[in-house]
């Protein structure tokens, strides 16, 4: 007889309606803060008065299509975005300097191109994209607590509170329009104030066309100006996934390119204006990087952001003008600048990184033995014939990050992470913890450590444990194992997109010729003789 | 014998939604008033007279096997199932329907969920010869050769039910339970006094979860029946002896979730008070630690799939209130709360059940109180509860229109409406702006996780959510998206944490009442006369 007719309980991530603008820890936490903004005076209005001629106020929106034009200055940049609405249905491109890049969405499925034109379906949105979409109502969420602190200047100020934040927000409403014209509240140890201006009424509802956030470092502020805001009907073909660019470069050949294996790092030489520099190859990588000291030598262009702010590099989007790996010509090839560190070896600098946007020019060849890492034209790819006897292992991709399926245990896990990047695959909390039974410890007895949610251990959650083990049976794409080890460690692995449920890494790619054919979201394991020497097969 | 079918529909909780149509039908040579005509005769109709009878049933379900006794007096009847130290019974007395849970607590069924009787009634009138209503498809040759019919009764849930091309007999059902798709199979027919009916009957979903077996060991007619044995049985003393007139819950509020610290075998055990929840769920791990045995094994749906089972609870530290013997659903339960400690369990109907719940949201405190003893409090707002799920069911409106079947959730962050409300009236959960804005800066699906997972939700903004006569503006909800095991059947939605911080609450079990008396932040949010 079933007892659990309902266990009825639900808990969501708080609604903090305020967009939280990331800013970086600038100043430490300051007791300070949670202080009321000074000089407040009493004021006679209540609350529920206060927002019900705020939402009048506001008006209400008749329609959830417009499209709309937004510069956005931020470190030293100007962007702008153009952004075209249907409901949940969009298309945002953002130009930065001759950097476009677009990012969209479809019946719930989205995309992005990034600045080479390559283009992945991603399982999470752009939140930069809507960063000026803010509601303002967290006041009006009766979750929170909220007291009419009095009138500053030409607005009444709510103090907002919620159990479950660190610290309380402010509210300011305009005293005549009763529109909300300014929010302070506290990130990272500082004070965030944003002000929203040049209000205009648009589709029954009054918003904020310019809005700037502040933390008091001229050098983090950004702003936002909306320049154009239309209602006519959007074409809808715009939310939907064009097709790949990849222009910044043209393959119609083969391409021996030159490269060496360090252990099972993939190192590329790019030559750059006469200037070689190593970059390692990783499947792992949503795009291509370079180091930003390195960036500035070779003069690539800033677009105007900011160097460094406090003294500290920032990261900043960069275009390699020209380019060459061998034969293979770069042309105006987007990376990424950040503060970069790897020796592969001692005499070995790495200063970049060849990531999913340059894997998806073509098909590319890893042979490990040879050390050999070729590239074809995918027209001329053709494994039906090349690859005979081994089965296509279908993609997965989230943003350029490559997920396979793969079994635990006779347990069905959607994402493995391909990364080359890791030298040792790990299973990470994400299956670890669903099936513990499946990765035993090879210590003998299965893990020791068992994590129990007494209130009164201080562990839960907290400690991350990792042990080496012995897979009695582990399917990783097309290959059955049986006995195999792997690190396993009861923590999650951060990551913007799917959470992986284990990391596929170079210890058990280097055992496979390795095909990637991201245009067709497939990949090739074909067993080499490491593998032969290594694994009893069986058909 | 009488059918078991009815008794075993009883068994298993079932609420569904349309089944996926059977693959492969070709035409049928006879008719569906000749396939119901032959499937009478088939059955057959009892020449026994007798108004009485035994059943005994070897079970085997939810992991765990035990025997089923079925005493019947006429329309009345108590089934007691019995599977090691865990024993439920179930009956109808009079026209009434009730059930026992395994911590020995009556209640009355409730006339919320209809569909179960709608489904089994129509098939009966099929046993009985009454073809309306039903639709052949056709025959099939996979997985059995039969004729295959169709049931669809108004209110209930759509059925496919499998008549043997050569007997007539029903030999298997398909039908969906709140999203999952469940097949019954009969065999071993037998007639007894010119009845013909299965003794073997198994159910499974088509995942194979949830398998129940039910072979009937024997069947008597005519046995010496007291009509006393078939009353309703009175609730078992409760689990939870508060040890005065009111016993003080050491608590800590997270965000209006109530965290209840418990001690159970000297460790700090922290639950969260859950009305939504019928039973008390245990964290498996924490089960285990204890030394306490798991048994049985199920899977439920609520956020997502879960394995469950049951443990017998020695003893539990409430404050200075003790839960003794307490049968306890456990499963691997995972929450947090915002400092990072754990959550490891959920502390619902079957530890409140004897006592009324004083819930201060404003003091932050929450005591158990004696229902005996128990004043209504001055000026309080009175919410009537309907029996029979375990779990306090209210009326509520929104934007004015009524919903019969809201339940009162302590363990909900925020108010729900469910699709069973949405599909009714629409236009009560028409947007009123916030909505709108929240969906303009952030154009995806916002994530709500339950028992066992994760689900969508949208938000939406309805117009004012109705309690206890009162009416609070505007009202931020969730409408969960494809999410039918967590919202189960015919609820309408749930009343959260956001509505409840409002009030002092007063939910009074025994008396099946809420009290609501509006607190210094409902005066503060909506004003002195706000709302009423």
């Amino acid at each position: 007889m079933s007892v659990l007719k309902r266990v009825l309980f639900c808990t969501f991530v708080f609604l903090c309606f305020t967009s939280r603008v990331a800013f970086a820890a600038a100043h430490p936490t300051d007791p300070k803060l949670d202080q009321p903004p000074a000089g407040i005076q009493p004021a006679s209005i209540s609350f529920p008065s206060l927002i019900a001629h705020h939402d009048k106020a506001i008006g209400k929106r008749s329609s959830l299509q417009f499209s709309a034009v937004w510069t956005i200055s931020h470190e030293g940049t100007v962007s702008t975005e153009s952004l075209k609405r249907n409901g949940s249905d969009y298309n945002s491109t953002i130009t930065k300097g001759s950097l476009t890049e677009t990012y969209g969405q479809f019946l719930g499925h989205s995309w992005h191109q990034d600045f080479n034109g390559v283009i992945f379906t991603t399982s999470a949105i752009d939140a930069g994209s809507f960063a000026m979409y803010r509601v303002l109502a967290d006041a009006q969420d009766p979750k929170n607590d909220v007291k009419v602190l009095g009138r500053l200047g030409d607005a009444y100020v709510v103090e907002v509170k919620n159990s479950s934040w660190k610290h309380p927000e402010w509210v300011y409403y305009d005293a005549k329009t009763y529109l909300v014209t300014r929010t302070e509240n506290i990130e990272d140890g500082s004070r965030v104030v944003s002000t929203y201006g040049d209000f205009r009424a648009t589709n029954g509802v009054v918003e904020p066309w310019h809005i700037h956030d502040s933390t008091g470092n001229v050098g983090r502020d950004i702003n936002f100006q909306q320049t154009a805001l239309s209602f006519a009907p959007v074409d809808p073909s715009l939310f939907g996934v064009p097709k790949s660019t990849q222009h910044f470069t043209t393959i119609d050949k083969h391409y021996e390119l030159p490269s060496h294996f360090i252990n099972t790092d993939i190192i590329v030489r790019l030559d750059v204006n006469g200037r070689g520099l190593d970059f390692t190859v990783s499947s792992g990588s949503r795009r291509s990087l370079i180091d930003s000291e390195v960036a500035r030598e070779i003069g690539l262009p800033t677009f105007g952001h900011a160097a460094k702010i406090n003294g500290k590099n920032v990261s900043f989007d960069t275009i390699i003008p020209s380019a060459s790996i061998g034969d293979l010509q770069l042309k105006q090839f987007a990376v990424r600048a950040v503060t970069f560190h790897y020796h592969a070896r001692d005499d070995v600098k790495v200063v970049g990184v060849l990531g999913a946007d340059f894997l998806a020019s073509g098909v590319f060849n890893i042979d490990y033995v040879n050390g050999l890492f070729t590239l074809d034209p995918e027209s001329v790819f053709h494994p039906e014939t090349s690859l005979s006897g081994y089965p296509a292992v279908p993609i997965d991709f989230d943003d350029g990050q490559p997920f396979i399926q793969g079994s635990i245990g006779g347990h069905i896990a959607k994402h493995f992470l391909v990364d080359n990047g890791f030298y040792w695959s790990v299973a990470t909390g994400e299956l670890t913890t669903r099936y513990p039974d499946a990765l035993p410890d090879m210590r003998g007895d299965k893990h020791a450590h068992v994590v129990v949610p007494f209130a009164d251990k201080k562990s839960y959650g907290r400690d991350v444990d990792v042990w080496i083990a012995n897979v009695p049976d582990i399917v990783i794409g097309p290959v059955h194992f049986r006995g195999y080890r792997v690190i396993a460690t009861d923590a999650n692995l951060e990551n913007s997109g799917y959470d992986p449920d284990f990391v596929v890494g170079s210890d058990f790619l280097h055992f496979f010729d390795v095909h990637l054919d991201y245009q067709n979201g497939r990949m090739y394991l074909k067993p080499n003789k490491w593998f032969l020497n290594r694994f009893k097969a069986t058909p | 014998m009488r059918s078991i079918l009815l008794t075993v529909a009883l068994v298993s909780i079932t609420a569904g939604v349309a089944s996926a149509a059977p693959h492969g039908v070709h035409p049928s040579l006879l008719s569906l008033r000749q396939v119901v005509a032959n499937h009478q005769k088939a059955v057959g109709t009892s020449t026994s007279g007798a108004t009485t009878e035994l059943d005994v049933v070897l079970v085997t379900a939810d992991g765990m096997t035990g025997s089923m006794r079925t005493v019947y007096l006429g329309r009345d009847f108590r089934t007691d199932l019995e599977r090691g130290e865990i024993h439920s019974s179930r009956g109808e007395y009079r026209g009434i329907k009730w059930h026992q849970n395994p911590n020995g607590i009556v209640v009355l069924d409730s006339n919320i969920h209809k569909e179960d009787t709608i489904n089994s009634s129509a098939r009966r009138k099929l046993d009985h010869g009454f073809a309306r209503g039903a639709e052949l498809l056709g025959m099939v040759d996979e997985p059995v050769h039969a004729y295959v019919l169709r049931i669809d009764p108004p209110s209930g849930r759509k059925e496919y039910l499998y008549y043997d091309a050569a007997t007539f007999l029903l030999v298997r059902r398909e039908y969906q339970i709140e999203g999952h798709e469940e097949i019954t199979t009969y065999s071993d027919f037998r007639t007894v006094n010119n009845m013909t009916s299965a003794w073997h009957i198994h159910s499974e979903d088509v995942h194979h979860f949830n398998i129940s077996d039910y072979v009937v060991q024997s069947s008597t007619p005519g046995i010496h029946v007291d009509p006393a044995s078939l009353t309703i049985p009175a609730s078992a003393p409760t689990h939870v002896a508060l040890g005065a007139s009111k016993a003080l819950i050491p608590t800590s509020f997270d965000a209006d979730r109530i965290i209840v610290h418990t001690t159970i075998s000297h460790h700090k055990v922290d639950l969260l008070l859950d009305s939504g929840s019928s039973t008390v769920l245990l964290n498996n791990a924490v089960v285990k630690a204890l030394g306490i045995k798991i048994v049985g094994k199920m899977s439920e749906t609520a956020g997502g799939r879960f394995s469950a089972g049951f443990a017998l609870l020695p003893r539990m530290k409430i404050g200075s209130a003790v839960a003794s013997n307490l049968v306890v659903q456990t499963a691997p339960f995972e929450e947090l709360q915002s400092n990072g400690e754990p959550i490891a369990g959920l502390l619902g109907f079957d530890a409140l059940y004897g006592s009324v719940v004083h819930i201060d949201y404003m003091k932050h405190s929450v005591e158990l109180l004696d229902p005996a003893s128990f004043v209504p409090p001055v000026g309080a707002r009175v919410l009537a509860v309907a029996d029979g799920d375990e779990v306090p069911v209210v009326h509520a409106a929104i934007a004015g229109v009524l919903g019969t079947n809201f339940i009162m959730d302590t363990g909900a962050d925020r108010s729900m409406v469910f699709q069973h409300f949405v599909l009714v009236h629409p236009n009560a959960v028409r947007d009123q702006g916030l909505g709108r804005q929240i969906e303009i800066a952030w154009p995806a699906s916002a994530t709500i996780g339950g028992v066992g997972g994760t689900f969508a939700v949208q938000e939406r903004q309805v117009g004012a959510l109705g309690l206890a006569g009162l009416n609070l503006p505007n009202w931020l909800v969730y409408l969960a998206k494809n999410a039918p095991g967590f919202e189960h059947e015919d609820f309408d939605g749930l009343i959260g944490q956001d509505a409840l911080r409002f009030f002092d609450v007063y939910l009074d079990y025994s008396h099946l009442k809420v009290y609501l008396v509006p607190n210094e932040r409902y005066v503060g949010r909506f004003g002195p006369a706000g709302g009423a």
